[in-house]
């Protein structure tokens, strides 16, 4: 075979916090582990978006939300992102390899813009066998009996996109019943300041049995095993059919998640590393298994892919191949850059020691309340955790943002853009 | 009592845009005999079907998509 295979996993709100690779007690991750051996294993793996439709968006085009248009979560995305997105020619993965002669296959559900490019999308729908799922998607067996199936059909190479939704609150195929015993949802949801919050957390939990965060967070681990459950399933059908070799393999989350951190709770609002850092496990035929701790971002695969595979074709991606880093240990980027799909208008610059956020519109359409102050700085080698604002006026990363712009914008009424320079994205 | 019109006030304002030649041509063989009186009226023809399509489509699956993210909590 003279073309790779290629495979992407989205593996929705994972945060790798949750996963013993990571370094967490429960082992919620067995067969992620065993394919990390044979992979590279990025701890600093960021998203360009806590949410999902920007965040895939962003990983299917290799650029930012400011640059492929769509910025907000569904169904919060405005008619003028999609407007913006569909009549801007820009380069997408699986028409890219649809016209290089692979067989595109996705299961997923979203449809809209995502199914572009794709000989298939969908959840099996076609099946003479098919049951409408109780649950809004499909379990991640489901998904990985359908994948299997289609790619075992290819006559082609292929390009698979799965996306898993079993980690996604309220984990509706987890098998878990809470007896009620530790209670402590209601002292929460009490300690809860903001009312709109507040209403919005009863309102997701109710009906739904779930009596104690520790409930929660159990569902949380346990959909993240039945996911790497079927994971496994899929490498051992990549090594019985003899492609696991011909085969590069992506799996990553599309974000992250706040379980209770930041009183965000089951909900990747807000640019707090809990909703934008995710793990990233990439298979590369050729290179051997590794660690890296450099940044990388989900707008780094596609231009890694089309390195790989050697096309060169002429676009200007904001991401970069990371076949370098691996290779020479040679970093790609000192700084990544998010936006916030759920809040109005929130984006972040993050070093490895620093984070600087900025709220001009902190509005979060989920929760109808607001998860940052406007201006938020932290120092994440004494605080990690993200809790004590260390902003006073002046910001080292203000530079990246043009020249202090915000500020600009407070003193002279002056309205400038925050769009990402190239230069040092 | 309805305002009296002022006398241009529905009229449509047009602008120009421009298409490669050989396709101009292409288009002109193709509508003649069908009624269509000029290259832009056919240009405005396909478009508003191409438009009102997307429209439809998009309509019917953001109701199925807001269902299934309204029961994700969105």
């Amino acid at each position: 075979m003279d073309k790779k295979n290629i495979v992407i996993i989205i593996i929705d709100a994972l945060r790798p916090k949750n996963l013993s690779l990571f370094g967490y007690h429960k082992e919620t991750d067995k067969n992620l582990k065993e394919i990390s051996r044979e992979s590279i294993l990025f701890k600093n793996h960021f998203s360009s978006s806590n949410s999902t439709a920007p965040a895939v968006t962003s990983i299917l085009t290799g650029k930012h939300s400011e640059n492929h248009g769509i910025i907000h979560q569904l169904p919060y995305t405005k008619s003028e992102e999609i407007t913006k997105f569909n009549a801007t020619p820009k380069f997408w993965l699986p028409e890219f390899l649809k016209e290089k002669g692979y067989e595109t296959i996705a299961i997923d559900w979203i449809g809209l813009w995502f199914k572009k490019g794709f000989n298939y999308y969908g959840e099996g729908e076609e099946r003479e066998d098919y049951v409408k799922p109780s649950a809004p998607f499909r379990s991640a067996k489901d998904i990985t009996d359908i994948a299997i199936e289609k790619i075992s059909q290819s006559e082609k190479p292929f390009f698979l996109f799965l996306h898993f939704w079993d980690t996604h609150f309220p984990f509706p195929h987890v098998k878990y019943k809470e007896m009620g015993e530790e209670n402590d949802l209601n002292t929460i949801l009490e300690n809860i300041k903001d009312k709109n919050q507040r209403e919005y957390l009863k309102k997701r939990i109710s009906g739904k049995s779930l009596y104690s965060i520790k409930g929660m967070i159990d569902k949380y681990d346990l959909s993240i095993r039945d996911v790497d459950k079927e994971i496994g399933r899929i490498y051992d059908f990549l090594k019985s059919r003899n492609l696991w070799r011909d085969t590069l393999l992506f799996v990553m989350g599309d974000h992250g998640t706040s379980l209770t951190e930041h009183g965000i709770y089951f909900s990747s609002s807000g640019l707090y590393d809990d909703s934008i850092h995710t793990p990233l496990i990439a298979h590369i035929p050729g290179y051997d298994g590794k660690q890296i701790d450099e940044f990388v971002q989900n707008i780094d695969i596609v231009p890694t892919i089309l390195n790989y595979l050697k096309f060169q074709i002429e676009e200007k991606f904001d991401g970069k191949p990371f076949l370098q880093l691996i290779q020479n240990n040679i970093p790609i980027r000192d700084k990544v850059f998010s936006v916030d799909g759920l809040c109005e208008d929130i984006k972040s610059i993050r070093t490895k020691n620093r984070k600087l956020i900025i709220a001009k519109n902190n509005f979060c359409n989920l929760c109808k309340g607001s998860h940052h102050e406007r201006i938020e700085e932290y120092d994440l080698e004494k605080d990690p955790g993200e809790t004590i604002n260390i902003y006073s006026g002046k910001s080292e990363l203000m530079k990246f943002l043009g020249d202090d712009n915000e500020l600009a914008e407070e003193v002279t009424g002056e309205k400038k853009e925050f769009i990402p320079s190239r230069d040092w994205i | 009592m309805k305002r009296a019109k002022k006398r241009g006030e529905n009229r449509v304002e047009y602008g120009t845009v421009s298409l490669p030649l050989p396709l101009i041509k292409k288009i002109k063989e193709r509508i003649k005999g069908t009624g269509i009186p000029s290259v832009s009226a056919y240009i405005a023809f396909i478009s508003r079907q191409v438009l009102s399509y997307d429209k439809k489509l998009d309509e019917k699956e953001f109701k199925d998509i807001e269902k299934r993210l309204e029961a994700l909590g969105y």
